[in-house]
């Protein structure tokens, strides 16, 4: 008996230097682990041996359009969560041209798309506009925001017959009777994100937005009367598209711009 | 024999007749060959000198002027330089112009602010500034206003320029340095006078004046928010390392083995230097590769970065995949980070912006079809931005002061333009 409480001294003792034994080997494994990780740290720090340069940088427009895509998506595809910007895919390509004109001769619009264009050379952006004009990829479709059936059903009638007693033609009648756009300068309208329609309209009615290639849409969106421009582009966005959603060509559309309308395609070679 | 005599002398008269107008006819063909060419000659200088950076607002009205330059003193707005007689510089002689560009000295002789870098182009020879005159009165005349300067106070007084000319102001065209040889004078030149390198690559004083006695040290531009930096080759030199056939791939291409144009310097690619000749951008190199290794080395002490891990996570996240684990970059796509002196620069500004703004590299010649980097400001918060940069400023070699959030959340409200 008279042995137990040294045994269990002895016991607490033992334990308590193998628990210290533990502590110090981990607290030395720590260390070197450290020491690990700053020389690798300090060999990172060196200079790169020539043989390191084995980078493989696919040859595509894809590739090189990395600025573009990391807000207008993967070839044009438009961006998932921003719905005030654009999708470039299968826009006809003369107007695409014409944006990034406008933006290159900095209208004051975007200072970000304004810096990007800038280091462009004409020929360069004809290119990239080709490029985005000939992706064919699924379309999205943005939400919209709750609107009565009224809304949405002067959205239509502004699309397909217009407001002529207010001297607006039909969204239908520039942009093709399926509305998915005229080559080479006139984009197709439908599915596009609500909020871009919406504020595009807009600009254009406060002679923000480019005339670089036409002024027909500052005389629409102006005779426009309030609330117009929500219900027309909240109509588009919830559009199913038509199978063959190809861009028609001028000589396809049924009947002519109106008079006031002029495109301007010089400097447009497409 | 009366009939003889008389004929003969119609055909002398009509040989003689004959040869006037010819001779008369290859006088005015040479007055006009010769007047092509000055022309000619005066469309590369006016390349050279990159007069339609500052005074074209559109291509489609080159030259018209209009383009606003924002200086510390407040927004100067740049006259327009086509023949137009009411509003451009139709009315002027060559002698207008002359004092312009040497005197720095307006239509009426009144004193031009020196946003016209006429501390510069004062030292181009008389007779290029004939060839640029030539030219400049041979493009489209465009009607188009000037608009007043917005100065702010006392800097709109124009009197207050016969002080400051006074300072810092010495005309005189460009003096041949005899121990030299003819390249590097060409080059000395080039960027002393007409390239008005200096404007942006020497430090700035207070009043906007050029530190003279350290030519191309490097320099803030102003309000604008870039480095220019340090253009000697020598060690501790910005461009440290870089060999004439670097300085001229850069001025040419856009990009170099060392590094690539951006931001301001990328236009002076597009619109100017990818113009040049092979022999007068040899001369530039030869000229720089002369600049001493500045007094001070450029890199100020260093401030080690404390949050490299941070950056080195946010690297391997999103940038190794074109400029390469270890900042090696690819060769004429994308640049390299090591050693690149958009990256080591002092203020870190230029790769603040970088990481940004993104961007292409300049379309040029060389280089049509440029790959370009997505920008990362609405994807990396200020704190992220500035380990990455860190990150790059601190790695494989590069040995630059470490950045602040602080200054990359105030870079965000710089001027895109």
């Amino acid at each position: 008996m008279k042995n137990q409480p040294s045994r269990c001294l002895r016991t607490s003792l033992a334990s308590m230097t193998l628990f210290l034994l533990m502590s110090f080997q981990a607290a030395a494994l720590q260390v070197a682990e450290a020491q690990v990780t700053d020389t690798q740290i300090k060999a990172q720090k060196s200079p790169p041996s020539a043989l390191q340069n084995n980078l493989q940088i696919p040859n595509t427009m894809e590739q090189r359009l990395a600025a573009c895509n990391q807000c207008h998506g993967e070839y044009g595809y438009g961006n998932t969560t921003d719905p005030n910007i654009p999708r470039l895919a299968e826009k006809p390509a003369g107007y695409l041209y014409k944006q990034l004109l406008s933006f290159k001769n900095g209208e004051g619009r975007n200072q970000a798309m304004e810096y990007v264009v800038r280091q462009l050379s004409p020929a360069y952006m004809q290119e990239i506009a080709q490029y985005y004009a000939a992706q064919r990829i699924p379309y999205q479709q943005y939400p919209i925001p709750e609107f009565a059936e009224e809304v949405l059903a002067r959205g239509e009638l502004l699309a397909k017959e217009g407001d002529p007693a207010r001297g607006v033609p039909a969204c239908a009648h520039c942009h093709g009777g399926k509305l998915t756009g005229v080559k080479p300068m006139i984009p197709g309208v439908l599915n596009q994100p609500y909020d871009y329609m919406v504020s595009q309209l807009k600009l254009w009615r406060s002679n923000k937005r480019s005339t670089e290639s036409t002024q027909c849409m500052q005389v629409v969106a102006k005779r426009m009367r309030k609330g117009d421009a929500e219900a027309v582009a909240a109509w588009l966005a919830i559009q199913p598209l038509p199978e063959n959603r190809e861009p028609i060509s001028m000589q396809a559309l049924p009947e002519e711009l109106p008079g006031w309308c002029v495109l301007e395609e010089n400097e447009v070679n497409l | 024999m009366k009939q003889l005599l008389i004929d003969s002398i119609k055909v002398t008269v009509v040989k003689t007749t004959l040869l006037t107008v010819l001779a008369l006819l290859s006088l005015f063909a040479q007055a006009a060959d010769s007047k092509a060419e000055l022309i000619k000659k005066g469309e590369y200088l006016a390349r050279v000198g990159d007069c339609v950076s500052c005074h074209t607002v559109t291509d489609k009205k080159a030259f018209a002027g209009g383009h606003a330059m924002r200086t510390p003193f407040g927004t100067l707005y740049t006259p327009n330089i086509t023949p137009d007689n009411q509003t451009g510089i139709g009315q002027w002689t060559f002698e207008h112009f002359w004092q312009a560009l040497h005197h720095g000295k307006g239509y009426k002789g009144e004193l031009l602010y020196p946003a016209f870098s006429y501390t510069s182009y004062t030292k181009v020879t008389r007779e290029d500034a004939l060839a640029i005159y030539t030219y400049l009165q041979s493009v489209p005349a465009i009607n188009q206003k000037n608009r007043t300067h917005n100065l702010t106070f006392p800097f709109n007084i124009r009197s207050l320029l016969y002080a400051w000319r006074l300072l810092y102001f010495t005309p005189g065209e460009y003096q041949p340095d005899n121990s030299q040889t003819d390249e590097w004078n060409r080059g000395a030149y080039l960027v002393e006078g007409l390239g008005h390198c200096n404007e942006c690559h020497t430090t700035r004083n207070a009043l906007g004046a050029m530190d003279q006695k350290s030519p191309l040290n490097g320099g803030q531009i102003p309000v604008q928010g870039w480095y220019a930096p340090n253009l000697s080759t020598q060690t501790g030199g910005g461009l440290e390392g870089w060999s004439q056939k670097d300085v001229v791939a850069l001025l040419k291409t856009g990009l170099s083995e060392k590094g690539g144009a951006i931001g301001p310097m990328a236009d002076v690619v597009r619109n100017s230097t990818q113009y040049m000749t092979d022999t007068d951008l040899n001369a530039v190199a030869v000229y720089l590769a002369s600049l001493p290794a500045p007094a001070v080395s450029s890199n100020q002490p260093l401030v080690e970065a404390r949050d490299y891990a941070l950056g080195q996570e946010i690297y391997t996240q999103h940038c190794d995949s074109c400029h390469g684990q270890q900042g090696q970059g690819v060769k004429g796509i994308y640049p390299v980070l090591a050693g690149n002196p958009t990256v080591t620069e002092p203020t870190g500004i230029n790769a603040i912006r970088s990481v940004l703004l993104g961007g292409f590299s300049v379309a040029t010649k060389g280089n049509p079809e440029p790959y370009s980097m997505p920008p990362f400001a609405a994807q990396l918060n200020s704190k992220d931005v500035a380990a990455v940069v860190n990150y790059i400023r601190q790695s494989w070699g590069n040995n630059a002061t470490a950045v602040l959030a602080t200054e990359v959340a105030k870079a965000r409200s710089l001027p895109q333009g």
